[in-house]
């Protein structure tokens, strides 16, 4: 089953299997969710479905695998399937360039004021110009929060083009090897009080909802600018609109709120020491097509019996 | 000794002047006619490109004038042919912006491959749910053509190949094939540039050559899947040939800084596009800049009143005399 719009790379993929596809794009959430125990896989975009334990429990006997569309697993209950046997294969890697590239469009759409100076060229405003003084990254300090495949991209990217110092913040141990361009602290106060620019790349677990809030706010740069293209409650939203007014950092970039779609009038509309995209950062024609086929071909492993590449939950192989 | 700081300029390069014991005169307005008042009695100006011109006549008035030093780079709006034959040294500070440009092109190109205008516009709009039509390309794996390579088309080549992977190559008519770094092939005209790649990037000065060097044959001969960035300046791309170019899909989209007029008219037809990314010539502009700039164009003028030969002249014959 595939409840919402992936490219036909990815559709053709399972069809070449031998699998018959269904598409209920147009189906609602409801609908899809009664369906689920006529499956053995779901392919699902995260913004379509949760698949919390309630939704699962009793209601999935025939479905072997969840397939997601993306990197992040926040809208699936992991503990629930694989105690239910259900493997949960994502695209964890499809995303990363796109993510990491858009990191850096934002980043420098900050630093360069390339969104405000347009709107104003545009409004007739050029002569004002002198009023958007920039500044260079050369030298400043990057503060990276996850040294995941995302994170090190930027890293090490604004390293070579910049020459940016990195920092990049990890609580514990990473499961990635860390770049040498980045040197990995486990300091967050330290962190958080020396970088100039802050680049969220870390999942939405409970540990990192709302861990950049009004503390990290007062101890920021003045100057500072902070990005979030992980999850929106990662930052506590209310906080960083207030720290904004007050001037606490110079600006903010954000690809994802706390509440999406976000409110109409949510106020960081009206500012303009910010840039706002719609959960975009992920979106180009590579990445649909690398996530598309990445996520397929995981459901074809599992149906063959086959241990995926991208498996979440690897412990439902085991025994 | 007495100085005219022609433009605002970052206080750095002033308190240079003054420590140096100079009367700095600041007079901010863009008329030659301003300066000529004053021109008699002065020593040197401190000038932007974009200010007052220094014309012929303020040079062949100005009977004490020994430097004029410009804030920036290009030095059209000084009479350069007047001054060398009357002697006066025509300077600029070269590489006080080459990182901000560097920076600003980067930031043009990754905000065009990845649409963030279009969907930061469409997001403040109430407009979340149509993200899906915001589909960008990766920069990754792609051809980068650099038309020009001086100080910032070089490290733009070198830095965009390095850092995000792509393919890069170049043309300029003063670099020989030999003369080419590692990272950048070389392509002996532009049309190998056109037929390649992904992303246009000019870096070349406006001279009588280079005028209207991408007009519409060119654009018609990318690819419609190009974008094309101009932070050089306004006269070497056609604007009307680019307006048409990108409203009849014959390249995907533009990143301006600099327009043939500047400013440019309110009704600039660029403006409308949304395929399109539009800066206030400000591309050099960062405080890093601003100081290099401004501390850069104070101390040639020390140099030239000190009697020492000065590191950036751009009419390298009074030095010969």
């Amino acid at each position: 089953m595939i409840p919402s719009y992936i490219v036909e790379e990815g559709v053709n993929l399972l069809k070449d299997a031998g699998l018959e596809v269904v598409t209920l794009f147009d189906e609602p959430k409801e609908k899809v969710l009664e369906q689920l125990s006529d499956y053995d896989a779901i392919l699902t975009r995260l913004t379509k479905i949760t698949l919390y334990s309630d939704t699962l429990e009793g209601k999935t006997d025939g479905l072997k695998v969840v397939g997601v569309h993306g990197a992040g697993v926040d809208n699936i209950d992991v503990d629930k399937a694989t105690e239910l046997g259900i493997a949960v294969i994502s695209t964890p890697e499809a995303n990363a360039e796109a993510v990491a590239e858009h990191t850096i469009g934002l980043i420098i759409a900050l630093t360069k004021h390339i969104v405000k100076t347009d709107k104003v060229t545009r409004a007739g405003g050029y002569e004002d110009r002198d009023q958007f003084v920039g500044v260079n990254l050369e030298g400043k300090k990057l503060g990276i929060v996850g040294p995941g495949g995302i994170g090190s991209r930027v890293g090490t990217k604004m390293a070579k083009a910049f020459d940016m110092e990195v920092l990049t913040y990890h609580p514990g141990e990473p499961s990635h090897t860390v770049p040498s361009e980045m040197t990995l602290t486990n300091n967050w106060e330290g962190f958080i009080k020396e970088c100039d620019v802050i680049s969220l790349h870390c999942p939405l677990i409970p540990q990192t909802e709302g861990m950049v809030g009004k503390e990290e706010f007062r101890m920021m740069k003045d100057d500072a600018y902070l990005i979030n293209v992980a999850r929106g409650p990662i930052i506590d939203e209310k906080a960083l609109i207030e720290a904004l007014d007050q001037g606490e950092l110079a600006g903010a970039a954000l690809d994802v709120y706390e509440e999406e779609p976000p409110a109409d009038d949510n106020p960081l509309f009206e500012m303009d020491n910010v840039v706002v995209t719609p959960h975009t950062a992920w979106l180009t024609k590579e990445t649909r097509i690398k996530m598309a086929v990445d996520s397929a071909q995981g459901i074809i492993d599992v149906l063959n019996g086959d241990q995926p590449e991208y498996i979440v939950n690897p412990e439902v192989f085991e025994g | 000794m007495k100085v005219i700081v022609e433009s605002p300029v970052a206080k750095e390069g002033v308190e240079l002047l003054k420590d140096e014991g100079y009367e700095v005169v600041e007079i901010y307005e863009d008329d030659p006619e301003v300066l000529l008042e004053e021109i008699g009695s002065v020593d040197a100006i401190l000038a932007r490109p974009t200010g007052a011109r220094v014309t012929a006549e303020v040079l062949r008035e100005g009977d004490r004038l020994q430097v004029v030093s410009i804030h920036g780079v290009g030095c059209e709006n000084v009479d350069i042919d007047m001054a060398t034959e009357e002697g006066i040294y025509v300077l600029n500070t070269p590489n006080a912006n080459t990182e901000a440009v560097v920076e600003h092109t980067f930031g043009l190109m990754s905000n065009l491959s990845k649409r963030i205008l279009e969907a930061d516009r469409a997001t403040r709009n109430g407009d979340y749910e149509t993200r899906d039509q915001y589909i960008g390309v990766e920069m990754k794996g792609k051809t980068l053509g650099v038309i020009g390579l001086g100080r910032i088309g070089l490290e733009v080549g070198r830095r965009l190949g390095r850092a995000c992977g792509m393919e890069v190559v170049g043309c300029d008519p003063y670099l020989g094939a030999s003369e080419f770094p590692d990272e950048i092939e070389y392509a002996e005209d532009l049309e190998k540039i056109f037929e390649v790649s992904d992303f246009i990037t000019v870096h070349c000065p406006l001279t009588e050559g280079t005028e209207g060097l991408i007009g519409q044959e060119e654009l018609h001969k990318m690819k419609e899947s190009a974008f094309l960035i101009n932070v050089a300046r306004g006269g070497i791309v056609d604007e009307d040939a680019l307006v048409d170019a990108l409203k009849e899909g014959e390249i995907r989209g533009a990143a301006i800084d600099v327009f043939k007029e500047e400013p440019p008219a309110d009704d600039h037809p660029l403006f409308d596009l949304n395929n399109v990314i539009v800066t206030p010539h400000t591309a050099w502009l960062t405080e890093e800049a601003r100081r290099r700039m401004s501390t850069g164009a104070a101390e040639g003028i020390i140099t030239v009143l000190r009697g020492d030969i000065p590191e950036h002249t751009v009419n390298q014959a009074v030095c010969e005399e």
